[in-house]
């Protein structure tokens, strides 16, 4: 699998399921898994589409997403939470 | 959430391959973004568990062994949770000196695929146990 079709697998996942027909024919088909489920992924982790696709761009994370991730790490790292 | 739970262990893993493929230019901005995903995807993982473990606690039929099995599984996810945070530190560690010491990025790879197992491995244990009540 090639970068370019990658990023392309990637930018699917952040669009939703869309047309994947003709593309997913070509790739490994463990990895048509996550086109498949791409929208559910986003609908569940709030932020997740914009660091995914910052992700694609190679752009630096916003300070928003920073917070927001250390903001969720906080939660992940606490020992008395559940 | 059961359902896609799966799904999302091998999304995690596409994930972390990414970082080995994009790596060169901007690569610290592809390890933050590899973080941050991570770190998006076992929250959801946990808050999808955290609801269903006091959805589940909380029921008028819950039995003493349904009770005790649901605290073990709560303090398996609690004790991989931890884990996947300290692996979070090692790898901001690693990230900040990977700024000014670019021979650091196989360490830095490893680590990053380390925590894309980790976050793998919450979501796993969380489908498994609402799977295997």
């Amino acid at each position: 699998m090639t970068q370019a079709q990658l990023t392309s697998l990637l930018q699917d996942i952040v669009s939703g399921v869309g047309t994947v027909g003709d593309f997913a024919a070509g790739i490994d088909p463990a990895l048509k898994v996550p086109v498949v489920v791409g929208k559910a992924i986003l609908s569940q982790v709030p932020g997740l589409e914009a660091t995914i696709a910052n992700w694609i761009s190679g752009n630096a994370p916003t300070q928003e997403q920073q917070d927001t991730a250390a903001a969720q790490l906080a939660v992940l790292s606490n020992p008395n939470g559940l | 959430m059961k359902k896609i739970l799966p799904a999302l262990t091998v999304a995690i893993a596409a994930a972390s391959l990414l970082v080995q493929i994009i790596g060169c230019g901007s690569a610290v901005n592809s390890a933050k973004n590899a973080r941050n995903t991570a770190v998006g995807i076992a929250y959801g993982g946990y808050v999808g568990w955290t609801n269903y473990y006091v959805l589940s606690t909380n029921q008028i039929t819950l039995t003493p062994d349904k009770l005790e099995s649901l605290n073990n599984a709560e303090r398996s996810v609690k004790s991989a949770r931890l884990h996947f945070s300290a692996t979070v530190g090692v790898a901001d560690s690693l990230i900040a000196a990977y700024e000014t010491n670019s021979a650091i990025e196989p360490q830095l790879t490893a680590v990053l695929n380390s925590l894309g197992g980790e976050a793998s491995n919450i979501l796993w244990l969380i489908n498994y146990y609402q799977t295997n009540p």
